[in-house]
């Protein structure tokens, strides 16, 4: 019980200090809000006015403490740039952001594992030389870099998909497939990283004594990895599926604007470049929490599967 | 001697043809098709949908569909009756009469009354964020008075020779609740959603004033930041209409898209900071204009399809644009070079050069631009300025040594020259003359256009001469269309006129 408080703990105060730290950066990098939002016709009264209206002229900590009051209420507050509040903006837009995440880390998994199974497995051929080798060019490609690849390669030259969107309550199919390459594109560079991951927890497992008393046994090989090496390796990975997490989320906000896709990454990247300062705070405050939680839930899984570990 | 005003707007909305078509004319057998949708591609999202409240150019650009005002321009740059059927000036020049047009309705189904145009003119009174446009308007009127159901008279504080294209700010039912949430106007498009980030949808307006317009039963403006992405969906013939495209893409997309090339109201400028050393000095500045080189700018950056000026106007103003001011300096090294010895610079000087990121165009206009200097031995240090940078220090804050820009032309002359006046807000180029203030001045305060005109020139000469700012060039405008897409009208503002456009098939 007490770890949990422990735990709880530590999440709240991680978020808090996210908070700080972004609302922060916004007061080191220059730009003006309410400039951003009215444009280059505006005159410095209407600024002005606007100025006061979001509380800009106020102390950073007033602001920060009524921003903060305000989320502890469940109020976002409201969207500078698109003056609207910020809740319905996330909310029109979560579903794009996790979708593309979790497929992404469903594709990595499901092709990653296998990948390092069959390069723990084929460690000294030259089969393995050459899957390590693809996994390493795998993690060298950059995501924006891969995605433009995409785009030009399956809908340009092949015309394999649209870069139209369509939301998945209009068509679900269509929707899947749009949102196919952007993840893949997301998915390549994690492949590798599980597929590493894999291998080297398999090459640990194999080097321990209960594989070698298995093969004294006379068991198969493929027998002892599937039931002991393979069981015992599945631990480890659940960590890694929640490294992967973060990584996505970030990965997302590239991918996303390449793809041009409506998510939570491309209004963030819009909310910095106009200085949307509540929007910004808002979207990076529920990445993080969302990063928080599933490094916890992952924490709690740990201790389900392996009685043993106490952290 | 009341002046008279008519029934000129109909015949002008028609589609002028302007701007050269380059695309092979093989669909001339098609025959025009109703109805259609069609997506658009844009850059900007909206800042306001509020037609009163909305500043930035890329939103009007859009709402120019949906909201009209008494008057509207058209593609010749010309006012004409819109809301209003026609109008009266009166002898003193301070009382206009407009009569309501007949019929006339919102997209809502409701007929227009005088009493929305008195809403509409008196609500831009409010203490909300406002265009420039509305601000002047709202500050000007005296009183606006209902003759009868048809007529409604509007009395100004001042005379003011610019105020018509100020009528032109939009008119709103006066019943509407949130207009933000629902913009309701008389244009020929109808308001259906908007996805901040994402979209805008509007549909044809069935009971628009102007019989047989529009054809085009529904448009998506698509905000794609991404000009690659719009490329490739262009291509894909996902977008249908991509306005100001950069000229790079010509050359892959002329075989199988329409290029429309036109002018554009849009004046390239190296805005040097007068109040900055060693900028103060008239023959810096006027040394700095003969090293540089704009057709090679033109050529090099724009396909050698912009057009080079000489002041802050663009050509495509045609009755306001004076062309003398293309001549007042020709690049030309060994004057530049004998001015900076003169003024004590013979080895020249470095400066730094903010170039705003967001503006590929601008920031390689730099590249290039340092290059010409440093043949006089001027060293340009680029620096790559963020947007929201950019606005904050060097627009709102003039911190800075020297920049590149584009400025946006307006229908109205006056509003486009007004930046260079000492006390004006936006003169970010902190250019600093009684001569041009006094001519600028003058022109507030007469009405007849033939006298407007020559001052206009004369405000340009005065530019052209001094040199606040170096004028580069008009870039062209260039949009691409999918093969089946017709009647495309270039407006001399910043418009995209969706009511003209139809399907082939």
């Amino acid at each position: 019980m007490i770890y949990f408080i422990k735990r709880i703990c530590i999440m709240i105060f991680t978020l808090f200090l996210v908070s700080v730290i972004s609302f922060s950066v916004f007061q080191i990098i220059p730009g003006d809000p309410a400039l951003s939002k009215l444009g280059i016709e505006a005159s410095q009264e209407q600024i002005d006015l606007l100025r006061v209206k979001l509380m800009l002229d106020k102390p950073l900590s007033t602001q920060y403490i009524h921003w903060a009051g305000n989320i502890l209420k469940g109020d976002l507050g409201e969207s500078i740039r698109f003056s609207r509040p910020i809740e319905e903006l996330i909310g029109e837009r979560i579903f794009v952001t996790l979708s593309l995440g979790v497929y992404a880390i469903l594709i990595a998994v499901v092709i990653g594992i296998p990948i390092g199974i069959l390069n723990a497995k084929y460690n000294d051929t030259k089969f393995g030389a050459f899957l390590s080798i693809f996994s390493h060019i795998g993690l060298a490609i950059p995501e924006f870099w891969l995605g433009i690849i995409f785009l030009i390669v399956f809908g340009i030259i092949f015309k394999l998909f649209s870069l139209k969107y369509i939301p998945f309550s209009e068509d679900p199919i269509s929707y899947i497939r749009i949102i196919t390459l952007p993840a893949f594109a997301l998915a390549i560079s994690r492949i590798s990283v599980v597929a590493r991951h894999m291998k080297n927890i398999i090459l640990e497992e194999q080097e321990k004594d209960y594989v070698r008393t298995a093969y004294s046994k006379g068991l198969s090989s493929n027998k002892i990895y599937v039931y002991h090496i393979l069981q015992n390796a599945l631990i480890p990975t659940i960590t890694i599926i929640g490294m992967l997490t973060a990584g996505v989320l970030g990965g997302a906000i590239v991918v996303e604007q390449v793809f041009n896709l409506p998510g939570i990454g491309t209004l963030l990247i819009n909310g910095v470049t106009t200085r949307d300062i509540p929007l910004v705070q808002a979207i990076i405050t529920y990445i993080a929490l969302v990063v928080v939680i599933i490094n916890f839930l992952i924490d709690i899984l740990y201790r389900i599967v392996d009685p043993r570990i106490s952290i | 001697m009341k002046k008279l005003i008519g029934l000129l707007a109909v015949l002008m909305l028609m589609v002028s043809g302007c701007g050269e078509d380059k695309s092979s004319d093989e669909s001339s057998l098609k025959t025009k098709a109703d109805g259609g949708e069609l997506v658009v591609r844009i850059s900007q999202d909206m800042d306001f949908l509020d037609p009163h409240k909305a500043i930035a150019a890329g939103t009007y650009e859009v709402m120019f569909n949906v909201f009209e005002g008494l008057l509207k321009p058209t593609n010749e740059g010309k006012l004409v009756p819109a809301v209003a059927e026609s109008f009266e000036i009166s002898e003193d020049n301070l009382v206009y009469t407009f009569k309501l047009r007949d019929g006339i309705k919102f997209h809502n189904g409701k007929d227009v009354k005088v009493e929305d145009i008195i809403f509409s003119l008196t609500r831009i009174n409010g203490d909300f964020p406002g265009n420039s446009v509305v601000r002047d308007l709202a500050k000007n009127i005296k009183e606006i008075k209902k003759i009868d159901e048809k007529t409604v008279a509007i009395e100004l504080n001042k005379v003011d020779g610019t105020i018509l294209s100020k009528f032109t700010t939009a008119i709103i039912p006066g019943d509407v609740v949130d207009i933000e949430q629902s913009p309701i106007g008389t244009g020929p498009f109808k308001f259906i959603e908007y996805l901040p980030g994402q979209k805008l949808v509007m549909e044809k307006f069935t009971e628009y004033w102007i019989e047989g317009i529009p054809t085009i039963d529904k448009v998506e403006f698509s905000i794609i930041k991404d000009e690659q992405s719009s490329i490739l969906s262009l291509q894909r013939g996902e977008i249908d209409l991509y306005p100001r495209m950069g000229s790079t893409h010509i050359p892959t997309l002329e075989n199988t898209h329409n290029i429309i090339v036109t002018e554009q109201n849009l004046m390239q400028i190296l805005s040097l900071n007068n109040k900055v050393k060693p900028f103060d000095d008239l023959r810096i500045r006027q040394a700095i204009a003969y090293a540089m080189n704009p057709q090679e700018i033109i050529d090099t950056l724009d396909a050698g399809l912009g057009k080079p000026i000489g002041t802050n106007m663009s050509p495509v103003m045609k009755n306001y644009y004076n062309a003398e001011t293309e001549g007042v300096y020709t690049h030309n090294i060994e004057k530049a070079k004998k001015l900076l010895k003169e003024a004590g610079y013979e080895n020249g000087f470095e400066f730094t050069l903010s170039l705003p990121t967001n503006y590929r165009f601008h920031a390689d206009t730099g590249v290039i631009v340092s290059e010409q200097l440093k043949k006089v031995g001027i060293k340009a240090n680029l620096v790559e300025v963020e947007w929201g940078t950019w606005l904050k220090d060097i627009y709102a804050g003039r911190k800075y040594e020297g920049t590149i820009i584009a400025l946006d032309g307006k229908i109205e002359p006056y509003d486009i020259l007004n930046r260079y006046i000492s006390t004006h807000n936006r003169n970010f180029m902190n250019y600093d003359s009684k001569e041009y203030d006094a001519v600028m001045k003058k022109i507030t305060q007469i009405t007849d256009e033939k006298i407007k005109i020559d001052l206009y020139k004369e405000a340009q000469m005065i530019l052209a001469q001094d040199i606040p700012v170096v004028f580069i060039m008009a870039p062209a405008g260039i949009i691409a269309t999918g093969k089946d897409l017709r009647g495309y009208t270039p407006y001399p503002i910043y418009v995209q006129d969706i009511s003209t456009l139809y399907f082939v098939k």
